[in-house]
């Protein structure tokens, strides 16, 4: 049903939308985690400027503002102790091999954020975890409200996660921590890493299978490390389920394929 | 005279049928907002289009005038149009020679722009196109929809964006009136992908099929013109 005209998206309102529902995460984290962060997002954010920036100049294209929102999302899912050196690593990693490579936000599968903290957790694994920090997961709870009311985050992957977390804590043998839910890596990682459209599905029932194997990646690789909850969970979880989220596609374009071929002997 | 050997198909809306059918003859009703009255949905429903199968379409007007040339032997050369717009307080409909001039038909006031077509569809031209019944007026270049949220006002205030990439939202689907998967076909169109626009439906679809999701996604692309340049690339590789 289309009833009010749609909203007129471009790539810099789409920016300006996700820039708005990262503040309060971004505002939580930093009031929480002191001025000692203001330096780890500082050099985020111009990294997140100047990769784009350097591609943009080199391949004579348009410059794309969607750097630094996943430098903001990076550096809000950073383990707090992580050294800068490392941090920036990872990042630039992340933007580059991520995103830019395959042409910048909307011709890559994978979110630079995702990539860039695998990165970090593979390369230096001693990196201590962050706690659970409810506030913050609070606050990227309301990111998701804004997200989904705008359309971009989608209903359906979130669902599916959530549906599909319910369904494997109830047998999962280990009496699964409450913590976890509240978990800020969790709910941030659900509505900025797994749920980025760019990442995940394409399609309706696409968009229900990845939701679930997301959910479903997330409590596996919990149960080996430090609940579901925690980060290397959803970093690889949601790397994982982006992995497969065109394959997921396939299964959807196959059944609609053959939906349409059987149509095709209709008669009025 | 006969035009076609196979089954007629006459696309109503819901209620009392207008002809008694018969044989090849055929009543499909159809309801629902907005684009559901296209001829595109409608022969999606009823008799999917393939490289194996085509299907005709013709406007009840069209009809007429093909009926008035055979009863009389002159050629009907009006057609009966609709005058609207957003701004517009009393929408009319009148009668117009095919390709009569727009600033001709409408009234136009200082500073308004006149479309052939609908707002959605329409184009800025100096006189009628061909398939278009309905004229829309504009006020300026702007659209005076009524009070927008302040958001709404403040994202239009930021700078045009460059042509991106496709972004796959989830609202393809709801405004899509067709079985055919919306975003992966979208992306095969904007990579100019022939082989997997066709296997994902593209032959079913035309230009004005595709402006409801030009206009929403982010990327600024015009979908309708690349399926249009997929659709000569499919006609010259048949030739050769």
């Amino acid at each position: 049903m289309i009833s009010a005209p749609p909203p007129q998206w471009n790539a810099h309102r789409v920016t300006a939308v996700t820039c708005a529902a990262l503040l309060p995460p971004l505002i939580t984290g930093l009031v929480m985690g002191g001025l000692a962060e203001i330096g780890t997002f500082g050099l985020a954010l111009l990294l997140g400027v100047l990769w784009p920036l350097l591609f943009s100049v080199l391949r004579r294209s348009a410059f794309n503002w969607h750097g630094p929102i996943t430098a903001m999302v990076f550096a809000l899912l950073l383990p707090a102790s992580t050294p800068l050196w490392q941090a920036a690593l990872a990042l630039s990693f992340g933007l580059v091999f991520g995103n830019l490579i395959f042409g910048g936000n909307g011709r890559s599968f994978l979110n630079g954020a995702t990539v860039g903290l695998a990165f970090l957790l593979f390369s230096f694994p001693a990196a201590p975890s962050n706690g659970a920090m409810p506030q913050v997961a609070l606050a990227a709870a309301f990111s998701g409200a804004i997200l989904m009311a705008a359309g971009l985050l989608s209903w359906r992957i979130v669902a599916g996660f959530g549906l599909c977390l319910a369904a494997l804590l109830q047998v999962v043998p280990a009496s699964p921590d409450e913590h976890d839910l509240q978990n800020a890596s969790l709910i941030l990682g659900l509505v900025f890493l797994i749920g980025d459209p760019v990442a995940g599905a394409s399609t309706h029932l696409g968009r229900w299978l990845y939701g679930a194997l997301a959910a479903a990646l997330v409590v596996v690789l919990g149960q080996a490390s430090d609940g579901f909850g925690a980060l290397p969970a959803v970093v690889f979880g949601a790397l994982l389920a982006s992995i497969f989220a065109p394959l997921l596609d396939q299964i959807a374009i196959h059944a609609n394929q053959r939906r349409r071929a059987r149509r095709q002997s209709l008669e009025p | 005279m006969q035009l076609t050997r196979g089954p007629v198909v006459v696309c109503q809306r819901q209620g009392a049928p207008l002809l008694a059918q018969d044989g090849r003859l055929k009543i499909a009703t159809f309801a629902g907002p907005y684009t559901s009255g296209d001829a595109g949905p409608q022969i999606h429903r009823i008799m999917p289009v393939s490289r194996q199968r085509v299907v005709w379409e013709i406007g009840y007007q069209e009809v007429l005038a093909i009926g008035h040339l055979l009863a009389s032997g002159r050629v009907m050369t009006t057609r009966t149009i609709t005058l609207c717009g957003p701004n517009d307080a009393a929408p009319l409909m009148m009668t117009a020679p095919l390709g009569a001039k727009l600033s001709e038909v409408a009234q136009a006031t200082e500073g308004s722009a006149l479309l052939s077509g609908s707002l959605l569809r329409g184009h800025k031209t100096a006189y009628l196109r061909r398939r278009d019944l309905q004229i829309t007026t504009l006020n300026g270049d702007a659209i005076a929809l009524p009070a927008r949220p302040f958001w709404r006002r403040l994202m239009e205030t930021l700078p045009t964006a460059p042509i991106g990439a496709t972004l796959p939202l989830e609202a393809y689907e709801r405004a899509f009136p067709f079985d055919i998967l919306p975003a992966p076909l979208l992306r095969a169109l904007a990579v100019c992908d022939v082989d997997t626009a066709e296997r994902l439906g593209c032959l079913e679809l035309l230009e004005e099929d595709l402006a409801l999701l030009s206009r929403m996604c982010p990327s600024g692309q015009d979908y309708g013109q690349l399926l249009r340049h997929m659709f000569q690339l499919m006609s010259k590789e048949r030739i050769a």
